[in-house]
This record gives C-alpha cells, structure tokens and sequence, in this order.
C-alpha cells in the first residue's frame, strides 16, 4: 500500500490565531523526515492534522491518494507519539504493548520486548512511577515497535539521556532497513538528529520556509570569513545572513551557494568559504531579522 | 480486527471493576442498614429499591469518567471517532445491564429468601426501567466531559444544564421522586408502563445521538 503524504493549501486556526498558513508538502513513502522549527511555529499543529487529530480549516491531505480523516484503513497505518502525560498512568509498559496488539495491525511485540531490554526498562513498573527518561522510553518502544507506515515522533524522546537518544537513533535507522517506512521526526536536537533525515522541513510561524533533501538543504548557505572589506565586497548581490566579528575579521552568514566564479573570486580576495550545518541554516533563517519565507 | 468490539471489551473491563467495588460496598451498606445493626429500619424496602438511586448516581459518575478518559486514547490508537464512539456506548449498555441484571438477581435471591419481601411489579418493566435510567445517567454523565473536550467551559456548561434537565424530566415521568419509594415502580407503571418506557427510551437515543455529533469531529489534545 502507498503511503505517499500530500497536503494542499492547509490552513488550521485557534480561535483568532492562525497555526498554518497555507501548508503544500509532498512526503513520498517511505522516507525519513526531519520538522524543525521554534517553539510555537506550529509543528505540534501541523503533525496533529496529518495524524487525523484534528479537521484542517481549508486545505486538503491526502494519505496514499485518501483521504485519512475519519478513514480507519489508513489512520491504523499512523502512529503519532508525542511527549505524554503519564501522570495518572498505573498500568504498566507491558499492559500498554497488550493494549498496543489490540489496535496496532503491525505491532511487532517481539521487538517490543527486545527494545525494553536494550533501553533497560522495567516492564512490570506502572508508569506513573517511571522516571520522564524512562517514559519517553516508553513512549518510544510503542512507537517504533507499531512498525505502522506512518510513524511521527513530535520530540517524545527530548526526556531521554543522551546514551538512551544515541540508542533510539541506532534504531530509526535499523528498523527503516528492516522495514522501510515513513518516519517524520520532529525536533529542536538539529545538530543531534541532522544525520538520520533524507529530506528536511523548516516550519516557521505556520509556513515553510525550507523543504529540500538534506543535500541539498546544506549547500543554501555558507560562511565566509576574511577581512571585514574584502567579506563585504564578496558578499555584493547575494544575501547576507548575520556576521560576526572578530577584530579585522568578520564570520558572514550568506543565503547563498557559490558557483565556481564565487570561488574564485573568494580565493582572490583571501576569504574562506566553509560550509554550515543544519543548526546553522535552520538558525539564520528563523532569526527574526532574516526570517525566510 | 473488530475494532469496535475491542474497544468496548476494553472500557467495559474497566467498568466491571468498577461496578464490583460499587457491588460490594452497596450490599454492604444494606446488609448493614437491613439487619439492623444499625437502628434504621428499611420499611419494606427491598435491595432493587435500595439501590435504584446508588446505581443512577454510579452510572452518572462512571459516564463523567468514560467521557473524559475514554474516547481520546483510541482515537490515539488509530481508530476513526465513529469507531471509539460506538464502542464507547456499546461498553455503556453492557455495564449498566450487567448492573441491572446483578441487582435484579441478588433481589430475587433476597425475595426467595425472606418472606416479608416482594420484587417490583410488573418485574420485567421495573428491571427495564431501571436499565434505562442508569443508560441515561450513564450517558448524560458521558456528554459532560465529553462536551466540555469538545466545546470547552462553555460546552460543558450546556450539558451540565441540559443533564439537569434531562434528570428531572426522566426522573418525574418515571415518578422515581414521589417520596413513595416502595410504590413509584408498581403505581406509576402499573398506571402508565409503556409510556414511561417508551419515554425514556426516546431519550436515551436521543442522548446518544447528541453524543455522536458531539464526537464527529471532536479535536484531540496531545495529553
């Protein structure tokens, strides 16, 4: 079965404010993807839609061609995990996979019980007891264990330690080899998971802003550093992002990628061009001053 | 994957162990009350008496709990609204006929058992009325949170007020308030039985198609 996700034109308001903007995307099955944006960019918001949680205001979703709202033939196929409450949870991690077998037509309970074992987790505690690191764990195991089509992951494991994060990104990537899928991985740990996505999507106040395979993502900008004068004269016609200085020295952020006359001009004028990371670009294009749309 | 009968298995374990603690602590509380151990004197009353309005006022709570706690986590799981709805309504008629008839069973014991006790005539339109009535608390109950999620403070309000309305409308026409305990069964069925049933019966459905287009679309809150 396809599970190819299409959002057209998806508008989502909260009483007077408006979460979405007018989101178009194309997720192709299977894949991993990364969401990053700031707090309150409407993240949250726009996996809500995608999982059936909520009815977008406009704006079309299709899940392999359907429509998944109310359609249980694909929302079955979706499994949002978000950081939960477990606050009033006495059952156990064990009773929760029996109530996951239920509903979950491709739970893999085997690889349940080896997760529980590989992040050590006690499988009869009641989860009210759990520490947060050990319920994020939980909430983890559920998710990946569902091995259902669509898996998002809305920063469920930022409770987690990191030798237990390190752990769950081992097996996003074991488990899209074993059974390939769609993981959508939202986050703010960029520099942590920036490894585990084919493409990416900034989401920034209710738009995206940047939606490109990671590739291609990371050659949309470069830093240059060199003389203040000769950075400036390089930087002429291209779009800046923000500088930093350093005496006689400035560290330009550019929205720019540089042809080879780019290069050589560069080298002629003594400045270096490095290439910047995904927290990088994902920084300088939600700071409020350059934000991108 | 009979997805609406898990749920309903699911929510309707939960309520069995409620109803059991509920059970054993009402029958208790008659024992007590009916021996004599302490002095008041149960006139004529018998355990389906006695515990008419204890089970309407448990059914109320359990529904304000199902509504809240209920619904939500299958949605979570994947299932469509019309699929954890019905399963939630489903688990409500088999609680509160389990009641019904565990209730009507330990007043048939207790009939057989004492000579001085007699169970509600006609027995079979006490037994209904009463699987009816814990029906509608159970899900009057049911649409105060539920309507709270979906409308918020405001919605919750609305069903609070039309619970009320809907507790002493069904109440009068059962004439369960008469102050005349023993009788409100025998008179008020013996004079107008099919009415008052049919009445209640209307009502439930109509609560229970309030509860679906409460539901429809009903957003859910990552909690």
């Amino acid at each position: 079965m396809n599970f190819d996700i299409v959002m057209e034109e998806v508008y989502v308001t909260y009483r007077k404010s408006e979460a979405l903007k007018g989101i178009s995307l194309h997720l192709p099955y299977p894949g991993i993807y990364g969401l990053i944006g700031r707090n309150g960019a409407g993240k949250s918001t726009l996996l809500s839609v995608l999982a059936s949680f909520r009815r977008p205001e406009s704006g079309k979703i299709t899940i392999g061609g359907g429509d998944p709202y109310e359609n249980e033939t694909i929302t079955s196929h979706i499994n949002f995990c978000y950081e939960k409450d477990y606050s009033e949870e006495t059952r156990s991690i064990h009773a929760m996979i029996k109530s996951n077998e239920k509903f979950r037509p491709d739970f893999d309970t085997a690889y349940a019980t080896y997760l529980m074992e590989r992040f050590g987790l006690p499988e009869k505690k009641s989860m009210k007891k759990l520490s947060k690191g050990m319920q994020s764990m939980a909430t983890v195991i559920l998710g990946l264990a569902s091995r259902s089509a669509i898996t998002i992951f809305d920063e469920s494991y930022s409770g987690m330690d990191a030798p237990a994060r390190e752990i769950f990104y081992e097996e996003i990537l074991n488990d899209f080899e074993r059974h390939p899928r769609t993981f959508i991985l939202s986050t703010h740990l960029v520099s942590e998971m920036d490894h585990l996505f084919e493409q990416v999507i900034f989401l920034h106040e209710g738009k995206i802003i940047l939606h490109d395979s990671m590739d291609d993502a990371l050659e949309r900008g470069v830093f240059v550093t060199g003389r203040k004068d000769n950075v400036h004269q390089w930087m002429k016609s291209k779009e800046a992002g923000s500088e930093k200085s350093y005496g006689p020295t400035v560290t330009a952020f550019a929205f720019h990628t540089p042809s080879p006359e780019d290069q050589h001009q560069a080298a002629q004028l003594g400045i270096e061009i490095s290439n910047v990371t995904l927290q990088d670009l994902f920084i300088h294009m939600t700071k409020e001053e350059n934000s991108h749309e | 994957m009979n997805s609406r009968r898990n749920v309903a298995k699911d929510i309707a374990s939960l309520h069995f162990n409620w109803a059991g603690w509920f059970l054993m602590i009402i029958i208790t509380i008659y024992a007590v009350f009916k021996w004599g151990i302490l002095p008041i004197y149960l006139e004529g009353e018998n355990f389906f008496q006695f515990s008419y309005q204890s089970a309407k006022i448990f059914s109320l709570v359990i529904g304000i709990i199902s509504g809240g706690t209920m619904f939500a986590p299958y949605i979570r799981h994947g299932l469509t609204r019309k699929t954890a709805y019905a399963g939630n309504v489903i688990a409500a008629f088999v609680i509160t006929a389990c009641l019904t008839a565990t209730i009507s069973m330990i007043t048939a014991v207790e009939v057989i058992v004492s000579d001085s006790t007699l169970f509600p005539s006609p027995w079979f339109f006490a037994v209904l009325s009463m699987f009816i009535h814990l029906s509608i608390n159970f899900m009057t109950g049911w649409l105060i949170t539920s309507g709270y999620l979906r409308f918020g403070g405001i919605g919750m309000t609305g069903f609070i007020l039309l619970a009320l309305f809907i507790t002493i409308t069904n109440d009068s026409i059962l004439n369960i308030n008469s102050g005349q305990a023993p009788i409100f069964l025998t008179d008020t069925l013996a004079s107008s039985t099919g009415l008052s049933i049919l009445f209640g019966a209307g009502m439930l459905a109509l609560l229970v198609l309030l509860g679906k287009m409460t539901t429809r679309h009903m957003p859910i809150k990552l909690k």
